[in-house]
């Protein structure tokens, strides 16, 4: 079920009747977690019981930790947690990877084995769910929460449909606290989500869905493009996943919103970033923060010699790029990302002190540049048309002769120019203070318009893959 | 007027207000863009109203028009009897006769200086088209609006040959096209791909070889290839498998009849709105009718009853037998270069009198 789909929004207006109809917290909450599991199981019902089965492991996890004990069994006990969630990533998502590697390691030291398969599919949103439950037990160990003792508040933690499956990556600390509060319909800031939500869902189904179809004919076989191509593919691929992805974060938080609930926000318009450093302080803001807390500073963070710094982070971005996908092109994509905060870590220092600064739109373009480099290894399908997109990106070399059609440069163009008046969001700050009437008027009219736009077809979010 | 009566009052003026804009926005947007897949009709369109030399007499229909009517021959039959005429085939495959007033009214609102005086229509049945697969089309969602939706209520309520649940079930898969055409849905997006990706535009098709939008099946066989030719090669293996099959039948005794008799109300519906249409125009209809086509509409039935003035009817396997000889067939449903000629004969010839004002036709 994807948010820009009729049975979605069928879906969702049952939930949201009967969830303010029903007068106390608790049936409520019953009532999001069956609905969550509903929304689940419309993909594959039967890895419903993957995601029990981690609620399962760090309710206990979490009860044992908060008991107290000896930190011999403390930290046990989260080894536990650890264990079982990285091994249903390991197993569900990342063992192909590791037996193709593990054989083509062999075969290049003339060992021919035939690579292991286990005939499994990719369970919808297994890394956001994984990384959420482990992350509760982690606060937990940490003393930065307190175990729940009611199971149903963390099942309901880790089921919430609206950021099940792509994200945002939620916290306990944020997210548990809400399920004790009662919530008033009242309180629902209907407007502003209401906005939330028709931008999401014009970012996926009118400009992602739309312009996936030019992308996918260029990767379908770059070798046959000539450089100008390129170009465009990697600048429209660029604005393809950022409308995907931060438009379903957009329609997750409304629709988290006008249940009651509040979800952190994941996208704050990444590329106006003046640098590689900013970028990751507005793209996908919930994995970069978990990341940064979860691994980056246990690694030991900025603390420690410049090279241990470098290695911490260089890791940490490796690691991030292998979370995004089971491949070695994702690695890369988070080594790229690794080396270019390395260089701006390092260029930092060394003109540190001096008057110089890089003009604001130097900064946005050069850090345009190089995501648009690395989203390269993000979307092609093998390394020979990474590599050949990545020379005509970098050198203009055309490896073919066919063309994509020149209106895609100006699709880009139209779309930056939308980008950059949403970001001012004069507009959205008017029509939020608008008089009712006007305001409906003008919600009319921009429904009916996300209906002409819109793709014919629903593709599925390419976040769902990963 | 009270706080509480303020805001219901404010609620009801914004829904309403967001009712009036999304049906204006859909309709004003949404109808300005140009549908993805009648680019065939469309060009046609533009070639029509582009010619220094103007029409006056258009051909509307199915293929069945596009394959079988030779304006060339048409013209030049009417000025061996001293009436000029200029004639243009907007026939297109695939138009059923629920899709013949939408383009009607596309034609005719383009000819603002009503050049066209005669306005040829060939109706095809109701059922046999509305297939699954072209439900979900852009263009079956531009003509589908709320008139045809009910039609299609009365149409499937009226045809008892089919059980309740599978009327049900056909009427609920109308009303996806039926909110597309409301909505204008994915219009603007359709436009926007055909705009921005390699190889999607439908532009493809193209008028070469045309004579004033007619080509024949076997002057498209010969330059058709791959794809195309495949499809044309698999219709005449068909036909010619049939046609064995339909003689053996014959021979027993069966026939090929079909009980349209439900669709009566509906047709006289439509063809009522359509010399509606033609006629406040400031022109003529003539309906006309010819074989392969079993579930036609007895238009016959509508001449007596006074709806229709003028019918040319050539399904008189006596008086046009050269219609139903087999060899001037390209495949089951369709004539090839030397039927489409005949065909034309036989039809300018029944218009002369029609032209000449002084007959309702045959």
């Amino acid at each position: 079920m994807i948010f820009t789909e009729l049975r979605f929004l069928v879906f969702f207006a049952i939930v949201l009747g009967v969830h303010w109809v029903l007068p106390r917290n608790r049936p409520r909450k019953v009532w999001l977690l069956a609905a969550s599991y509903v929304f689940y199981a419309a993909w594959d019902w039967r890895f419903l019981s993957l995601i029990l089965g981690s609620t399962i492991v760090d309710y206990i996890v979490g009860l044992k930790l908060e008991s107290g004990g000896d930190p011999r069994m403390r930290r046990g006990w989260i080894a536990v947690s650890v264990v079982v969630n990285l091994s249903l990533l390991a197993v569900f998502k990342y063992f192909h990877f590791f037996a193709d590697s593990a054989a083509a390691l062999l075969q290049a030291l003339g060992l021919t084995v035939e690579p292991a398969s286990l005939r499994i599919i990719l369970p919808v949103g297994i890394s956001f769910y994984t990384f959420q439950t482990m992350s509760y037990s982690l606060d937990i160990y940490r003393g930065k929460l307190r175990a729940t003792r009611d199971f149903l508040d963390l099942a309901l933690f880790v089921g919430f449909f609206p950021q099940l499956v792509a994200g945002p990556i939620v916290r306990a600390r944020d997210f548990l606290p809400q399920l004790l509060r009662r919530r008033v319909s009242s309180d629902i800031a209907f407007r502003p989500l209401l906005l939330l939500f028709l931008s999401g869902f014009f970012k996926k189904a009118c400009i992602s869905d739309n312009i996936s179809g030019v992308v996918d004919a260029y990767f379908t076989d770059p070798t046959a493009y000539d450089a100008l191509s390129a170009w465009i593919a990697v600048l429209l691929y660029a604005v393809q996943i950022y409308c995907d992805f931060s438009g379903y974060s957009d329609m997750a938080i409304a629709t988290a919103g006008f249940l009651g609930y509040s979800l952190c926000e994941n996208f704050a318009f990444p590329y106006f970033a003046g640098s590689i450093q900013d970028f990751w302080r507005r793209w996908h803001i919930s994995l970069s923060s978990w990341l940064r807390d979860y691994l980056y500073i246990p690694l030991g963070g900025s603390y420690g010699g410049k090279l241990y710094r470098y290695r911490n982070l260089m890791l940490t971005m490796l690691l991030g790029g292998l979370w995004h996908g089971a491949a070695w092109r994702f690695v890369i994509w988070g080594g790229l990302h690794g080396l270019a905060l390395i260089v701006h870590r390092e260029f930092h220092e060394r003109v540190r002190g001096s008057s110089f600064r890089v003009p604001p739109a130097i900064g946005i373009a050069v850090t345009f540049w190089w995501v648009g480099l690395t989203w390269i290894f993000f979307r092609a399908a093998d390394w020979q048309s990474a590599f050949v997109t990545a020379r005509a990106y970098l050198l203009f070399e055309s490896p073919g002769t066919s063309s994509l059609p020149v209106q895609s440069f100006g699709m880009f163009a139209l779309l930056a120019i939308m980008h950059a008046a949403a970001c001012r969001g004069t507009w959205r700050n008017r029509l939020l203070r608008a008089p009712r009437p006007l305001f409906g008027a003008c919600v009319g009219a921009i429904v009916a318009l996300i209906l002409i736009f819109k793709a014919a077809s629903v593709s599925p979010f390419i976040y769902f893959q990963f | 007027m009270t706080e509480r009566r303020r805001v219901y009052a404010g609620f009801l003026a914004a829904t309403l207000l967001f009712f009036l804009f999304f049906f204006l926005t859909a309709r004003t947007i949404g109808d300005a863009f140009p549908s993805t897949d009648t680019t065939l009709f469309d060009q046609k369109l533009a070639e029509l109203f582009g010619s220094e030399d103007p029409y006056d007499v258009i051909f509307v229909g199915s293929s069945r028009v596009y394959r079988h009517v030779r304006p060339a021959t048409f013209d030049s039959v009417l000025a061996a009897h001293d009436i000029p005429v200029h004639s243009y085939n907007l026939g297109s495959p695939g138009t059923n006769a629920f899709e013949t007033p939408f383009q009607l009214r596309t034609i005719l609102k383009r000819d603002r200086e009503a050049r066209i005086r005669w306005v040829f229509v060939a109706l095809e049945g109701l059922e046999w088209n509305m297939e699954e697969m072209n439900l979900a089309s852009d263009r079956v969602s531009r003509y589908f609006d709320w008139r045809t939706f009910l039609r299609a209520a009365r149409l499937l309520g009226a045809n008892e040959t089919r059980a309740d649940e599978d009327r049900l079930a056909a009427l609920l898969d109308r009303v996806p096209p039926l909110f597309r055409n409301v909505t204008a849905y994915a219009r603007g997006g359709n436009w926007l791909r055909e705009q921005i990706e390699p190889g999607r535009s439908m532009a493809a098709s193209s008028l070469a070889r045309h004579e004033d939008g007619f080509l024949s099946l076997d002057t498209a066989y010969e330059y058709s290839e791959g794809a195309v030719r495949e499809d044309l090669d698999e219709r005449i293996e068909t036909y010619t498998r049939n046609r064995e099959k339909r003689a053996f039948r014959k021979g027993r005794g069966d026939t090929d009849s079909t009980d349209v008799s439900h669709q009566a109300p509906v047709l006289g519906d439509l063809v009522r709105e359509i010399e509606e249409i033609v006629r406040g125009h400031g022109a003529e209809g003539v309906f006309f009718e010819r074989n392969f086509n079993p579930g036609a509409p007895d238009l016959q039935a509508m001449k007596r009853a006074g709806r229709i003035r003028h019918l040319i009817s050539l399904e008189d396997a006596v008086r046009y037998p050269a219609l139903h000889d087999d060899r001037h067939r390209f495949d089951g449903g369709h004539f090839g270069a030397e039927g489409a000629e005949v065909l034309t004969r036989y039809l300018a010839e029944a218009f002369v009198p029609i032209a000449r004002g002084n007959g309702g036709g045959s």
